[in-house]
This record gives structure tokens, sequence and C-alpha cells, in this order.
């Protein structure tokens, strides 16, 4: 395996470490003067990723298991989490999940318990070790501006909806739907989007603008006067 | 006909929210998406669940902002820590292979002595003009400074306190 390849997973590194850090540091485990610091999680996610390298034919979800094990390892020792406590702590989120994805909604704790074969008061007690040392990796949520209309612009929303089918989707090709959206909703510079798209600064620029003006030409052929690229319609 | 006043970006997120999709993707395939390690055919897949879920683009951004800081990032790892007795001076390549890291003693005072890092060659431009810092294994910063020519140095004292297993170069 050529050497240079291992630098292609410092990035994912940099990621997890930062992901681990920031979630003990809003428990108060890690950060400055805590026992913890950001470049000892690095440290062990860079341990893993060598350690992961030292294999062939390696996958990035080998690399990820191998960095995330390695940083948990390192919390376990300075922490005083016991494997016993991480075992029901993946069970309690495994559960959960589960029945998030059945019911469409946060579960009650009788129905973890249930799901578990453990007792409420159990329940609670996982939760409290989750509340200090709260791992999980993948429930970070970014809310976008949905729902909350006021009821009188509920018919102006269908309304809007019916053009947005249009003047989105028909009127923008693929390539500049994503452009637009990235960069408006999603916030993604042009450089990023550039480095997504594998393309020149230049042409994701030129191909932004005419997305706008698409859109814009269609939205007020509809009765639409688009005032800016930002504000609230929500009210 | 009086026309209705409204930002594209909330025009936008309307669409998002309405067009929501909840299969989100793994941090594993986001990461091979970002380094174009999948198929044409997923690659639009992902693409196009992109724009309709706030979650993974989020989750994608902050990759590529990781990405960024690690890119002038390298480290070492001495093979057998707890046994390794160096042997000065010390001459190695990080992992990686972005540099050259040299610990050379004072012929007279073997406690003090000079680090160098050197770039490797293929990293130069990326990496010259950085400011780079280097800590050791136990955090120790044993070197601060801006790559110029493709090297920094710098004094060191306390050499055999220094944590050789475990050293971190990256962006200051």
């Amino acid at each position: 395996m050529a050497e240079k390849d291992i630098t292609k997973y410092y990035g994912l590194v940099y990621y997890k470490a930062q992901k681990f850090y920031r979630r003990l540091s809003a428990v108060g485990i890690a950060g400055q003067n805590k026992c913890i610091q950001f470049e000892d999680i690095l440290q062990e996610g860079f341990e893993g990723l060598v350690k992961a390298f030292k294999k062939d034919n390696i996958s990035t979800s080998y690399v990820n298991i191998r960095i995330e094990g390695c940083i948990k390892d390192f919390l376990r020792k300075v922490g005083s989490l016991s494997q016993e406590h991480w075992k029901k702590v993946k069970e309690y989120e495994k559960c959960k999940e589960r029945l998030i994805n059945e019911n469409l909604r946060e579960p009650t704790r009788e129905e973890i318990a249930e799901c578990l074969g453990i007792s409420v008061r159990q329940v609670e007690e996982i939760e409290a070790l989750l509340e200090k040392y709260y791992f999980t990796m993948d429930d970070i949520d970014s809310p976008i501006p949905s729902g909350d209309l006021r009821p009188d612009r509920k018919a102006e929303v269908r309304q809007m909806l019916e053009l947005l089918e249009k003047c989105i989707e028909s009127s923008l090709n693929e390539e500049e739907r994503s452009i637009l959206i990235m960069s408006i909703v999603h916030d993604y510079t042009l450089k990023e989007l550039a480095k997504l798209l594998n393309k020149p600064l230049s042409t994701v620029a030129a191909i932004k603008k005419r997305a706008q003006n698409k859109a814009k030409v269609c939205l007020e052929k509809k009765g639409y006067n688009i005032s800016d690229f930002g504000g609230s319609w929500n009210g | 006909m009086v026309k209705k006043s409204i930002s594209l970006k909330d025009i936008l997120n309307l669409w998002v929210s309405q067009k929501k999709d909840r299969n989100h993707i793994s941090i594993d395939e986001l990461y091979d998406f970002l380094n174009q390690n999948v198929s044409l055919e997923r690659r639009a897949e992902i693409m196009e669940h992109l724009i309709r879920c706030s979650v993974c683009s989020k989750k994608l951004k902050e990759l590529m902002e990781a990405e960024e800081k690690a890119n002038a990032m390298d480290v070492v790892f001495l093979k057998a820590a707890a046994t390794f007795k160096p042997e000065w001076p010390i001459r190695v390549q990080t992992e990686g292979g972005k540099y050259i890291v040299t610990i050379s003693p004072h012929e007279e005072e073997p406690e003090r002595g000079l680090i160098t890092v050197e770039v490797d060659r293929y990293w130069t431009r990326q990496i010259e003009g950085r400011p780079i810092v280097v800590r050791d294994g136990n955090r120790r910063e044993l070197l601060r400074g801006i790559v110029i020519n493709g090297k920094v140095a710098g004094k060191l004292d306390k050499l055999s306190d220094i944590e050789l297993n475990g050293i971190i170069i990256e962006q200051g």
C-alpha cells in the first residue's frame, strides 16, 4: 500500500476527534483545563488509523471503526465507564433507534424498557450514564424551517408548492438545482461546491447565477417577486 | 396584478422541507463520496439525497472542513514505544510521508538539541507558508513555526523527556 494513501483518511480522523471533543466538552469532560484535550483524542484517532493501515484491502468503514474504537478505548481508560456499561449504552441506542424508525417519534422509557427487557429504573440509569457520556455519533440534527407556518399561510404554501414543483424541478437541471440548494439552503461556499463537484470555481459560480435567474424568471411568471436571497417567509 | 414578494432562500427551504429524505447516508459513504470513491451512479444518488437532507449535508460540510484542517497534519508512531530507546540523532518520516522530523542533540549538552521538520517534496506546494506546530506524545510543544522553503527548525531542551510515540504535526 502506498504510504501517502493513509493521508486520505486524516480528514476523517480530525472529524471524528472533533465530534467526540464537542460532545465531551458539552458535558464538561473535555476542554481547557480538563483532563481530556482535543489533541489527546486526535492522537488516539490517528493511532486507530495507523492500526487500520496495518491490514491490506481496508475500507473506509473499517478505518472508521478502528478510529472510533481507539478513541473510545482511550475515553474508557480515562473515564469511568466500564465495558459492561458501554454494552448497555450501545443496546439502549440500538433499541431507541429501532423504536424511532418504527413509530416515527421519541420512544417512552416504558417502550425502551420493554424493548431491552429491563426495568424502567434501569433505563433511567442508562440515560444518566448517557447524559454524562454522550457519545452517539449519528444524532446530529439541524432542522430545516418547516411545519411552523401560521394556519392562514397553509393555502398559500400549497399554492406555492405547486409552483415550486414546476420552477425548481422543471426549469432547473440537476446540476443547477444541486448548486442552488446546496449553496442557498445548506450554506456551502462556492469553493466547497467546486471541490465537491470537481469543477472550476468560476464554472460553479456561473451555474449558480444561471440557476438563480431561471428560478427568478419562472417564479415571476407565476406572479411572485423575488425580493432577495435571504429574509424570512415563514412569518 | 400585485406581485407577492418572497425570497429565494425561503422558497428553496420550503421545497427542501417538503422533499425531505430521511434515509441518511453513513459517514463512511459520505467520506468516500468526498474522496470520489463511489460509482458515478451512486454519486448522483448521494447528491440528490444531499440537497434534500440537511443532516447529511451538514455532516459532509463538517467533513470537508475537517479535511481542510487535516491537510497539513501528520503523525509519528514509533513501533513498540514502551521498549523503544531512542538513539540520537533521530530522523523519522511521518506515517503519511508529509514530513521528516530530525532531532539532533547538542554535542556537549545532550539534553539540549535541535528539531528540524522538512516537508516532503510531494506536499511542499500545499504546506509551504503555513504555520505548523509539533507536539510529542505527551502533548508537549516541541516546535512552532512557518514552513519556509520546505523547512521549520527550532531549539529543544529536556530531550530525554520527549515522548516520540504519537508525535503530531498540525497547522498552528
